[in-house]
């Protein structure tokens, strides 16, 4: 439970911490890293999983509207805000 | 740790008769299918073209049949058209399976490859798409992959033809292999339970386990259908107990795997060098951009509406009907048939009113053909530029407001070119709620390029205010049925997750295969049904049954829908084809016996009707008879419902008068 509610926390004050956002808060262009998917309904995670989204793959974002465009490798993948918003991510220093 | 061993094994299938090619949607499996057979197969630019298996005859090796397959994302499958390549897998003694692959995405091809080969398949990788992976400054090294998977890994460019040759070299040679990955003690353990247990899997029985750990629904079939109940109950236990294991996720553990052991491949395998970012993905971020998105959708549109309603519809016709057939052929054709035929009624049955020719012919001719044409041409283009997907994007909006997400709109699109063929590709939709309402939507107020060409010819003889007021009341009609339906409908509406396809140049080539795959599709469908219709047609005027008929239609044609009597005839055709109906309609207001207020609720009317026979048949065999025939009961009273509705409303208005 405790553990949940951190995680949320986390995902939302992403300017506090600066370790630790969801992807949803991610500037497009900018490169990160997949930390977690843990809180993703089990089948959309399952369907990004297939796709390679898996924790400690590096991705870009390429825009946020009108859904949050990525890119994996060199596959371009869209999705909608309320599953962005269940991947946390950490910048990657380049 | 991710270790691994490899086994190979003598073929079990040494002269097995089929090879399946298989991989990742939209990475070249069916043209390489008609490099290998030489027989065209559907090739498009998104994901989701191949929906049902194609088979066909290997060029190099006598005797056996090569299956080209619908794309898999990855095992468990998710949506139908996975399922019936996992079918696939799992049904025939494949002498040799060929993975295709995009090499430019080489982890995720890596991922199903793991997968397959602890299926223990004799298995060879295409690495296509290898210009694009140049072009990206990726440069692969297969020495290392084909050591640790121990199959052959070849280098493709399918558009190109490069390393075909190769491929057919290596489907001769194919062993299968077994490859062991190692996953977590746990479920090393339940694998082994498995394996102990006395039954027959379809694939090797380390490759079940994972798929049954993960409730795959073709393995969870397969067990109901072909193992004992005792055996089954065994398997249950032992997933429920990695389940209480596991509660993130038995597949998640899987994948982790996978991923760890294809990041020290992939790190021995990849270069990457340069990467600067291509024109071609410019353009792609630019369609999707919430701004110019809107506009370039817009011009789309228009050239596709120029091409086909102005063009096609307009031009081409004109000189077709008018010219070709009204002037020359078929008032030839009458006088020819006046001498030389002596019996009225056979005269009239060629070239009357409700003549074999100059009804049947003449529509499905000169009048529907080059509609079709311009379409499928247009279509094609638009299909191998790699937009469509990215309409999904744009009109996700719109469709979660009826329940739905942006995916739908491929099929919606594509039933614009058929929706016979369109509610087949409602497959790879990955909820039934979702295939049901699609289907429901496609053949209630999407019309098919034959109908749409003719719709907009007749639109555009009236005014450009009887074009919006026809598309809006379709929308309308669009939206609202949705809506109450995604209401009616159980289950939640899920969010979009969409792969967008680079965006690439048509090959001509292909488009012009396709095409003419189409128009034989259309010849051998459509034309024959149309002259089946003018047939019907001949024989209830000269039994005398049409006035009669027509008569009995009057309170509905006439009353309700406010048209001449005489488009009961027309509107009757409506069952086989409806855009048979449109062309008489079409007919009727060309030769001035429709006002445009009658023209414009004809159109509505018989663009809400049901599509055609072939369409009901593949609805019933999609959805189930009770599903298709319950659609079909609902859209017939509501298309005759809404143009008479319409009718009173303009002409309360005083539209068009
Ligand atoms: N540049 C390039 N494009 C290719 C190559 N092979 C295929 N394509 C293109 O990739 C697209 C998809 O090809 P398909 O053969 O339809 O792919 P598929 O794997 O059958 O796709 P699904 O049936 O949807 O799973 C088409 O636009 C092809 O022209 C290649 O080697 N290089
Ligand atoms: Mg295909």
């Amino acid at each position: 439970m405790f553990h949940h509610r951190r995680r949320q926390r986390c995902a939302r004050g992403f300017e506090a911490n600066n370790h630790c956002l969801a992807l949803c808060q991610v500037a497009p262009g900018r490169e990160v890293k997949i930390r977690e998917m843990e809180r993703l309904h089990p089948p959309f995670r399952g369907h990004l999983q297939a796709y390679g989204l898996l924790p400690g793959r590096c991705v870009r974002v390429i825009t946020q509207e009108p859904i949050t465009v990525i890119q994996v490798e060199q596959m371009e993948l869209a999705f909608e805000k309320s599953v962005a918003e269940g991947i946390l991510v950490e910048p990657v220093n380049d | 740790m991710a270790a691994c061993h490899v086994v190979q094994q003598p073929n079990p299938y040494p002269g097995g008769k089929t090879v399946a090619l298989v991989g990742n949607p939209n990475v070249g499996k069916s043209v390489l299918f008609h490099r290998l057979t030489g027989q065209y197969v559907m090739v498009s630019n998104y994901p989701g073209t191949t929906v049902e298996v194609s088979q066909g005859k290997l060029r190099k090796l006598e005797g056996v049949t090569l299956i080209d397959t619908p794309g898999v994302i990855g095992f468990p499958s998710r949506s139908e058209d996975e399922q019936v390549t996992e079918r696939v897998l799992f049904n025939h003694d494949l002498r040799t399976v060929i993975q295709v692959g995009d090499a430019k995405n080489l982890r995720r091809t890596l991922h199903l490859t793991i997968q397959l080969a602890e299926m223990g398949l004799p298995l060879i990788l295409a690495l296509n798409m290898m210009d694009e992976a140049r072009m990206r400054g990726l440069e692969i090294r297969t020495e290392v992959m084909e050591r640790v998977f121990g199959i052959p890994i070849i280098q493709t460019v399918a558009t190109r033809g490069s390393g075909i040759a190769e491929v057919e070299r290596a489907i001769q040679a194919a062993k299968p292999v077994k490859l062991e990955i190692q996953y977590p003690a746990a479920i090393e353990q339940a694998i082994q339970k498995i394996e102990q247990m006395e039954f027959d899997s379809p694939v090797s029985k380390r490759a079940f386990s994972l798929l049954w750990f993960g409730q795959d629904p073709v393995c969870q079939k397969w067990v109901e259908e072909n193992t004992p109940k005792s055996i089954r109950d065994e398997l249950i236990k032992v997933r429920q107990d990695l389940i209480e294991k596991y509660p993130e996720g038995v597949d998640l553990i899987l994948q982790a795997s996978r991923e760890n052991f294809i990041e020290k491949l992939v790190h021995d395998s990849l270069r990457q060098a340069k990467s600067s970012i291509s024109n071609a993905t410019r353009l792609g971020h630019l369609t999707i951009h919430p701004v110019w998105g809107i506009p370039i959708l817009l011009a789309v549109l228009y050239a596709m509406y120029w091409f086909v309603g102005v063009f096609g519809a307009g031009t081409l016709v004109g000189l077709l009907e008018e010219k070709l057939f009204g002037e020359l052929i078929n008032p030839w054709l009458i006088a020819l048939s006046e001498k030389a035929i002596p019996w009225e009624i056979v005269r009239n049955f060629l070239v009357g009113e409700y003549g074999l020719w100059t009804m049947g012919v003449t529509y499905a001719l000169a009048l529907l053909l080059p509609i079709v044409l311009t379409f499928f041409i247009a279509f094609g283009i638009l299909e191998d530029s790699g937009y469509l997907p990215r309409v999904a994007v744009l009109s996700n909006r719109l469709f979660s407001t009826i329940g739905l997400n942006g995916q739908a709109v491929l099929p919606m699109v594509l039933g614009l070119g058929c929706v016979t063929m369109a509610t087949m590709t409602t497959r790879i939709l990955n909820r039934p709620r979702d295939r049901i309402l699609v289907t429901l939507l496609l053949a209630l107020a999407i019309p098919c390029s034959a109908q749409l060409g003719v719709v907009l010819g007749m639109l555009a003889a009236i005014s450009f205010s009887a074009a919006l007021i026809w598309v809006g009341v379709i929308f309308l009609v669009l939206m609202l049925v949705g809506w109450l339906a995604s209401k009616v409908l159980p289950g939640e509406r899920t969010p979009l997750i969409v792969e967008l396809p680079p965006l690439r140049m048509p090959v001509f080539t292909n488009v012009i295969f396709k095409t003419l795959a189409r128009l034989e599709w259309y010849i051998k469908e459509a034309v024959p049904l149309f002259l089946l219709g003018t047939i019907i047609l001949f024989v209830l005027d000269t039994v005398h049954l049409l006035p009669a008929l027509i008569e009995t239609l009057k309170p509905v044609v006439t009353g309700w829908l406010g048209l001449p009597a005489e488009a009961a005839s027309a509107l009757l055709m409506g069952f086989l084809r409806r855009d048979f109906a449109a062309t008489g309609f079409f007919v009727m207001q060309s030769q001035g016996h429709l006002s445009d207020l009658q023209a414009l609720v004809s159109i509505t009317t018989i663009t809400l009707f049901i599509p055609c026979i072939a369409s009901v048949f593949m609805m019933v065999k999609e959805r189930g008879w009770k599903i298709g025939l319950g659609m079909v009961a609902f859209i017939l009273p509501f298309s005759i419902l809404v143009g008479g509705l319409l009718m009173r409303l303009l002409s309360s208005l005083g539209w068009g008068s």
